[in-house]
């Protein structure tokens, strides 16, 4: 069996780190953490992951840029994309969800919440398409 | 003469011929022997004592009657340089204030008569006077004079009065005809006296006029009672209203009956015209001064609005400030948080950690950080409150909810929570979202305050439009009852109370009356700020010896039609 491949970007290593061990402690991930939005589009083209995971707030590009950025790209155009925010609480996060077609989880997110989201929108791990 | 002999020891002194300033007599008569004859009885002794000078001519005696003073003047009407009634009118002309007492022979009483009818005052025939018929008329004479020029001199002083007065001033008798008019009378009537004398009022005014005239003499005469009054007259032409003072008094003979009226008048135009301006003038200074205190009362609203109004721009500003630090750090914090939130959950994972005290210090860990996390919410929400979205809920299904939301406080010790629910409130118009921040905010105080337990009080009830507020409907009959305005929900602990002196800044930020730190001093600042976006008012206050009351006061969703 495959394992889903999630990119993680956020600029605070602690986090990336902390969700990398998990779900990589979990079984079934394989994470690839990123703190510099700058280097996150050419490592997303890399790492063709089955889901991102994305800060909202971050310096230099923010989350949002980022992830207009990866809708424009042919190999990335249909990644799942999961905001992870601060700034908002959890109702609000699953109202704008449904407003922008994005997803969005507010931070402090708890571990179970984030697989569970993983599960259902990650794109299945395809044997072809991972090398 | 036999009178002056024998006088009472003491009641009429008698008059000693050097006490008694004397008599002093012009003799003017040019027959020698009766000017002996009269020097002679008046030499006698009387009751008054004389001193007589003589002259034989009427020249010698206006000569006399020039360098001295003299009393009373004996003339003989006919002299040398003078004859008859003549004599008498220029010695008169020379001294009128002088009593003159005329001598006469028998053949010429006529003259003397005539003289008296002249203004002597008395006149005495020549051999059929005695001493004491001399003496008396000489002093009759003085006397007479004297009170003669008395009354002329009164009788100057009240025409002088009556003709001088700004009043008009007329006399009539019991028939209504004029008897007298002062000169402003007449003038006024343009006639004189001569015209005046024997005339009525329907001589000189419109009938209707003089018939009210003649009625209010008439009046006065009957009653005998002073009549005063103000008239109002239109004099033709002239424009304008006069207004006439008018005093009319009954006018009584010697026994008291009436007479006739007198009436006195004058114009009191002006006066009223200026009373009636002062009128006016203080009516209209009353109402500057109600318009003055009014501006005042206004200013002073307004100056308090714009206190007002300032103030809460310096809490806005002092709060923008605080709020964007706010944001910065609730956002600073969750980064960590959400480390240790997810940490947390991966220690919890741990077959390790499912034995001994670890689950417990894990649990409480989870609490704390929930906690910490709801702080967070709390000061995002303070620092920049998302628009409400206001619909019609039920505020005790609410409550209810967001008392679920703090139960983990219940575990801490034993609360009796009394809930007085209002089973018919009308749905308030609330974000259910935030408005459970605020029943979240209150009820974790109310349960902090009480550390070691208690009862808590928990009500809901309907808030009726009191007397003054809200709409009065229209038209009389009785008001239909009014919907409620608003709703209520009231939490009442019975913890540690407020302390009076910090009542006011309860909704300070970062204010807390916890000890210890125990509070985030945050709670309150947020509750008001989400009440107040609700358009609705939060109180607190220390209700009892050691208790709490809050009360939140929201809009009741308006009944559908």
């Amino acid at each position: 069996m495959n394992a889903r491949r999630i990119l993680i970007v956020d600029d605070e290593p602690q986090f990336t780190r902390m969700v990398g061990q998990h779900l990589e402690q979990a079984g079934g991930f394989e994470v690839r953490e990123e703190n510099h939005s700058a280097n996150a589009l050419s490592v997303a083209r890399q790492f063709n992951p089955d889901l991102v995971l994305l800060d909202v707030l971050m310096p230099g590009m923010d989350g949002g840029e980022l992830a207009e950025r990866m809708r424009a790209d042919a190999t990335l155009a249909h990644t799942p994309i999961v905001f992870l925010t601060a700034t908002i609480t959890p109702e609000e996060a699953r109202e704008r969800g449904r407003d922008s077609g994005f997803l969005f989880l507010s931070k402090p997110v708890q571990f179970a919440e984030l697989v569970e989201c993983i599960n259902q929108h990650a794109r299945r791990a395809q044997p072809g398409a991972s090398r | 003469m036999s009178r002056s002999t024998p006088n009472p020891p003491s009641i009429v002194a008698t008059p000693s011929s050097s006490s008694q300033p004397a008599i002093t007599v012009l003799l003017i008569e040019d027959n020698p022997a009766d000017a002996l004859l009269i020097q002679a009885m008046l030499a006698e002794p009387s009751s008054a004592r004389f001193e007589v000078g003589h002259a034989p001519t009427l020249a010698k005696g206006l000569e006399c009657l020039a360098k001295f003073n003299h009393d009373v003047v004996l003339l003989d009407l006919s002299l040398p340089d003078s004859f008859g009634l003549e004599t008498f009118d220029v010695v008169r002309g020379q001294a009128p204030a002088m009593p003159i007492l005329v001598m006469s022979g028998l053949d010429d009483e006529n003259a003397a008569v005539s003289a008296v009818h002249a203004g002597a005052q008395d006149y005495l025939v020549k051999g059929s006077v005695d001493s004491h018929l001399l003496a008396r008329s000489v002093r009759y004479a003085i006397e007479r004079k004297r009170t003669e020029e008395a009354l002329r001199q009164s009788e100057a002083f009240y025409q002088s009065l009556v003709e001088n007065l700004p009043q008009f001033i007329l006399r009539k008798d019991l028939q209504g005809k004029f008897t007298f008019g002062n000169q402003k009378f007449l003038a006024e009537l343009g006639r004189p006296l001569s015209e005046l004398v024997g005339k009525t009022d329907f001589d000189f005014f419109p009938p209707d006029l003089a018939e009210k005239y003649q009625q209010d003499d008439r009046a006065v005469m009957q009653t005998g009672q002073v009549f005063e009054t103000v008239e109002a007259h239109e004099p033709p032409g002239d424009g304008g209203t006069r207004h006439m003072h008018v005093v009319k008094t009954p006018i009584r003979d010697r026994d008291g009956k009436v007479i006739g009226i007198q009436g006195i008048f004058w114009d009191v135009t002006e006066q009223r015209q200026s009373e009636d301006n002062l009128r006016k003038a203080i009516a209209q200074l009353a109402e500057n001064r109600e318009e003055l205190l009014r501006t005042v009362a206004d200013l002073r609203d307004k100056h308090n609005e714009v206190r007002e109004a300032q103030v809460q721009i310096i809490d806005m500003e002092r709060m923008q400030t605080v709020g964007r630090l706010a944001t910065g750090v609730a956002h600073e914090v969750k980064t960590p948080l959400s480390v240790l939130r997810l940490g947390l959950d991966y220690l919890a994972g741990l077959p390790a950690l499912r034995e001994g005290d670890a689950p417990k210090f894990l649990i409480e860990m989870n609490d704390a950080l929930q906690r910490a996390d709801t702080i967070l919410v709390g000061l995002r929400e303070f620092a920049a409150p998302s628009k409400t979205e206001l619909k019609p809920e039920a505020l005790n299904a609410l409550v209810e909810e967001s008392l679920g939301l703090v139960s983990h406080e219940f575990k801490k010790a034993t609360y009796q929570i009394t809930r007085e629910f209002d089973p018919a409130l009308p749905p308030a118009l609330v974000d259910r979202g935030k408005i459970k921040i605020v029943f979240v905010n209150l009820l974790s105080n109310a349960l902090r305050s009480m550390p070691e337990g208690g009862p808590i009080t928990i009500r809901t009830r309907p808030k009726e439009a009191t007397a003054g507020e809200g709409e009065v409907p229209a038209g009389g009959g009785a008001a239909p009852r009014t919907p409620p305005q608003a709703v209520l929900v009231e939490i009442e602990d019975s913890g540690m109370g407020i302390p009076p002196e910090k009542i006011s800044r309860i909704f300070d930020p970062f204010f807390t009356v916890k000890p210890g730190g125990k509070g985030k001093g945050f709670g309150l600042t947020v509750t008001k700020r989400i009440v107040e976006l609700h358009g609705g008012s939060i109180a607190v206050q220390n209700w009892r010896e050691g208790g709490v009351r809050a009360t939140v006061t929201l809009k009741a969703s308006p009944p559908r039609p």
